[in-house]
């Protein structure tokens, strides 16, 4: 079937061809065309599925850096940080839609407002329970109210009513047999260069030192006159910019709306423990392989290995779509059960 | 920190007795309930059935209301939950003591409201719900809208006909109402020798669907048949186009309800829907269209509107005609009405069937096109 | 008089959501465990009861206690990882579990009947009433069953089990090192907290008579955080007084509505708001919740010392 217009050439790309074919050239009797079998498509895209893998784990590791720097110097899992980029997303949409402004100026606009508002919250609930030296549980069951306040302050201010940034629908263009938007090249690229300079934060800058010193012994940083709250009110300013760019990202991939923040809670707590707590490759790793599992295991048909590599005639098995909301909750349960300091360890 | 919950318990308990208190009087007007979901779901949607609703009400009143007394709907929000549902409810009945409840939208929250209702002996019209459970339900439970076998089977009928293909991939929301069309579509088009390669069910409210995109199209369907909710329906339709899988003339999309599938899309990305075929009830009386635009200053986008407009006016004809509000007799002339009131949705036609339900629908058919619905 | 029958509804939900508190203060206010996925022994508790009557044809005493058995065992399953997994670890854990089993009852058709839900559930006793006064009936019933469960959590409470599970909550480590098995004790508390919490369940679901996932989504263990962080941890009267306030609270907007200038989604957003507040400014300036733990103060015997 060729398309008669021309604009989109076959489905198959060059990655396609390839198939997973290298990953079992180690079994001895596996013929090539029991390749394509564990694999459920019959015209697999799996550069499509790549593709599709590296924009979700772009969005998705800019807000885990956040929380898993909150959750390795403060030590409490922050609920509501997913909350606060959405925040941000909304404040990029009123600049942008209500001032006029460019997305690019409205995102260095809204994210130091929204750091602002991050440091606010610090400053009022949870620097007093550090003072009070309370559990790191109240901290965490803490983050969890402001993030339901939060989530219906925004609906409150923006109504609950869907929004999308004004850009206009692009047709993908084709690199390597998947197909992309210039806005998803884009966030690709984004998020590596943010990978790029947090690096940089944290191992060229005084605040990064200071940062690796708090987090590897807090009593002996401040002994070394650091003075902790002044670093940990920069994380949370480096935290809140980088989460309202990753909720942004999102706004503009997909859809705007209040309950957001909620949504995706799950998979950035999820990539944020995959990669081990403390750990900013890590978390972008974590982002990553999230993003594969989530797209690849729709793909995966599992009659292959059921029949014991072809020993038995067994129809397709592919898992339910129904689950594919389970996916990230169940790999966050595995990886917490099984190595519960992810998977590049803690540090 | 005792007084403290003196004064919050006593403040409660007093709101509930001033409202307790509030309710009777000498020339009061007849009430019914209106059970509509305002938060939880596109802001659009409840607007357009509020509107409805109040139409019907102030085009009852300016005609002389019912029994000679005004007539008041007595609004409570679902959430689209069930709890608040059946507070929602329960506050109707026990509290403002309606005999006569409608409305709805969720089929998962309005059945145990229905199977309350049957219990309680109050009858409940349906305006949106669809799930053929309410037919179990009982006589106090009944339908202006079509149940959802009627849409299911329609489009699978005209899924067939029109595109001639024999392989089918299907994507449904999976709660109620996706779910019975999703089943009713499956039997039709096995019934009709088709073959159905894919079935995606997805969650609603998640903001990534290229996984199940690419899984409905994994196994080379040549025709797509589906249902969407506007948030959902954007998306879908905006990332299958981004993928490259939004090829119409290789691949036909046909959708079970047009309206209410894209009434985000076709105001945001119209562009990318051109060619997309589906059904969607008749167009709303265009008095009412009319109507309606005078009022809001834009036309319904959705058909609810008119869903709940009929509900009320129906409700209010029946018990013009029964001379009273006692729920048996309502339903026995809502039978009767039927024949002859000519509805502002689904074609119009209102005729009972045996449980209370309509049996009968008339789509028609659409194609997007310019970024409009146009009759095809 | 219909109000009586909303009134009698409202304390029925009222007694469930206690009997939910309760639980959930066993495991966070006695024995320190955090549980953010709460609802799923609600669900559980409430898919196996009407489950095993509806379509196994079980009596209704054999579905109540099918229901706290197995969510019971659901509080066995997930306890077990608390040996080795921190506090906060487990809460994030339970979070995605709690949203795991709704997807489970959603997606296992074949069994739960999937988003269509359960429909026409027997209630116990119902040919003994008549139509008027069976509210009241369940009314009693579920205050008995809170009663009964208020009883029984206190004596376990007041045991030296339960003195062992508070120990747990104040220093794990103190307590292992006094030769505790703080994981057996953990199971103990997880096991029953999640009987309490299906017995919750199974009352729910004979009470509503229809129940699908969508009931079970994790606002409602949000909801039962709220409660037991205003009513105060460590008490269980604290937990029946937070059900009270944060359910009134829920319906009482349904009452001030007519007198407030706004929107029905505004006061929703409000009602969330000031819920997601009360939780923050509790736990900062009144941790101990509207009632207080009474801890007993063991006063040294100077003479023992000497």
């Amino acid at each position: 079937m060729e398309d008669p217009t021309g604009a989109y050439p076959g489905r198959r790309g060059l990655i396609s061809y390839v198939k997973l074919v290298i990953p079992f050239h180690f079994l001895p009797h596996a013929r090539v065309d029991t390749y394509s079998k564990v694999l459920g498509y019959y015209n697999m895209d799996f550069s499509q599925i790549i593709a599709n893998s590296l924009v979700r784990g772009a969005e998705l590791s800019l807000l885990a850096i956040g929380l898993t720097m909150v959750f390795d110097i403060l030590k409490f899992a922050n609920f509501a940080h997913a909350d606060y980029a959405v925040l941000g997303a909304f404040l990029v949409y009123s600049l942008n839609q209500v001032l006029g402004l460019s997305l690019f100026l409205a995102v260095i606009l809204a994210a130091p407002a929204t750091a602002l508002i991050g440091i606010c919250i610090d400053t009022a609930i949870f620097k007093p329970l550090r003072r009070k030296e309370a559990k790191v549980v109240t901290a965490m069951v803490c983050s969890l109210g402001i993030g339901i306040a939060l989530r219906n302050i925004l609906r409150l201010i923006w109504t609950s009513r869907t929004k999308t940034y004004a850009i206009p629908i692009q047709k993908p263009i084709e690199i390597l047999g998947a197909r992309l938007t210039f806005t998803q090249i884009g966030i690709v690229l984004t998020g590596f260069i943010s990978m790029v300079i947090f690096h940089l934060l944290l191992h060229r800058t005084k605040f990064g030192k200071a940062l690796r010193a708090i987090s590897d012994n807090r009593v002996l940083a401040s002994a070394c006159a650091i003075d902790s709250e002044k670093v940990i009110k920069w994380m949370w300013f480096i935290a809140c910019c980088y989460g309202v760019m990753g909720g942004t990202m999102i706004a503009m991939e997909h859809l705007l709306y209040p309950r957001l923040g909620f949504d995706i809670l799950i998979p950035v707590f999820c990539a944020a423990i995959l990669g081990g707590i403390g750990n900013p490759y890590g978390a972008m790793l974590g982002a990553l392989t999230l993003a594969l599992a989530e797209n690849i295991v729709l793909a995966l048909d599992f009659s292959y290995l059921i029949s014991l590599g072809g020993l038995f005639e067994v129809g397709p098995i592919q898992i339910s779509t129904g689950y594919k909301p389970a996916i990230s909750f169940v790999i966050l349960v595995a990886v917490l059960l099984f190595r519960p300091t992810g998977i590049l360890g803690r540090k | 920190m005792r007084r403290l919950v003196d004064v919050v318990v006593t403040s409660i308990l007093l709101g509930l007795l001033i409202n307790v208190g509030a309710v009777g009087g000498a020339e009061e007007p007849v009430r019914i309930g209106l059970l509509c979901p305002i938060t939880g779901t596109q802001a659009v949607m409840s607007e357009d059935m509020l509107t409805g609703a109040k139409m019907a009400v102030e085009e009852t009143n300016a005609a002389g209301g019912v029994l000679g007394r005004p007539l008041e709907l007595i609004v409570e929000d679902t959430e689209t939950r069930p709890a608040p549902g059946m507070d929602a409810a329960r506050k109707l009945i026990g509290v403002d003591r309606v005999e006569i409840l409608t409305g709805g939208f969720s089929s998962g929250v309005s059945l145990p409201i229905a199977e309350y209702a049957q219990e309680q002996g109050v009858l409940y019209v349906l305006a949106v719900p669809t799930s053929p459970l309410f037919r179990d339900v009982g006589p106090c439970c009944m339908s202006i809208t079509v149940v959802d076998s009627f849409k299911g089977k329609a489009v699978a009928d005209f899924a067939v006909e029109d595109s001639g293909k024999k392989k089918f991939a299907l994507i449904h929301m999976n709660n109620a109402f996706g779910q019975a069309i999703k089943q009713v579509t499956i039997n039709r088009l096995k019934e009709l020798g088709a073959e159905i390669v894919t079935e995606v069910d997805y969650e609603l409210n998640k903001v990534d669907y290229k996984a199940e995109l690419l899984r409905l199209f994994a196994k080379d369907p040549e025709a797509i048949v589906g249902t969407w909710y506007a948030k959902e329906g954007l998306v879908t339709a905006k990332q299958a186009y981004e993928m490259g899988l939004l090829n119409v003339d290789k691949v036909p999309w046909y959708v079970s309800e047009i309206t209410s599938s894209y009434a985000e899309a076709l105001d945001k990305i119209p562009e990318v829907l051109e060619g997309i075929k589906g059904l969607d009830p008749l167009e709303p009386g265009r008095l009412f269209s009319e109507k309606f635009k005078e009022r809001m200053g834009r036309e319904p986008i959705t058909a609810f509107a008119a869903h709940y407009y009929d509900a009320v006016r129906m409700i209010a004809m029946a018990i013009n005609f029964a001379n009273s509000t006692d729920p048996a007799a309502v339903r026995d002339t809502l039978f009767e009405i039927d024949d002859w009131y000519r509805g502002m949705s689904y074609g119009g036609d209102k005729r009972f069937d045996e449980d209370g339900m309509q049996d009968h629908a008339q789509f028609r058919k659409v194609i997007i096109q310019n970024g409009k619905k146009v009759d095809y | 008089m219909p109000v009586i029958y909303f009134l009698i509804y409202l304390l029925t939900m009222i007694g469930i959501y206690s009997l939910l508190a309760m639980s959930l203060n066993f495991q966070v206010g006695f024995t320190g465990l955090i549980n953010f996925g709460q609802v799923a022994f609600f669900c559980i508790g409430a898919y196996a009861s009407s489950l095993l009557v509806t379509k196994a044809g079980a009596p209704l005493i054999l579905g109540f206690v099918g229901g706290m058995a197995l969510s019971g065992l659901f509080g066995y399953i997930i306890s077990i990882p608390t040996k080795s997994l921190k506090a906060d670890y487990w809460a994030i854990a339970t979070l995605a579990g709690g949203e795991v089993v709704r997807l489970l009852a959603l997606n296992e058709g074949w069994l739960t009947e999937g988003p269509f839900g359960v429909m026409s559930i027997p209630q116990p006793l119902r040919w003994l009433f008549s139509k008027d006064s069976y509210p009241l009936f369940y009314l009693f019933l579920i205050a008995a069953c809170v009663l009964i469960i208020y009883f029984v959590l206190s004596l376990l409470t007041n045991s030296p089990f339960g003195r062992n599970l508070k120990a747990i909550r104040d220093e794990e480590d103190l307590c292992l090192s006094l030769g505790k098995n703080t994981r057996k004790l953990k199971l103990q508390a997880m096991v029953v907290a999640g009987m309490v919490a299906g017995l919750a369940g199974a009352l729910f679901a004979h009470y509503i008579t229809y129940i699908s996932p969508e009931n079970f989504k994790p606002i409602e263990t949000f909801l039962m955080w709220a409660m037991i962080i205003v009513g105060g941890r460590g008490n269980h009267l604290g937990a029946i007084l937070g059900a009270v306030v944060i359910q009134l609270f829920n319906v009482s907007t349904r009452f001030i509505g007519g007198y407030v200038p706004l929107g029905s989604d505004t006061m929703a957003a409000l009602r969330m708001v000031i819920i997601g507040l009360l939780i923050v400014l509790f736990l900062l300036y009144a941790p101990e919740g509207l009632i207080r733990e009474r801890k007993k103060v063991y006063h040294l015997k100077r003479k023992h010392i000497e």
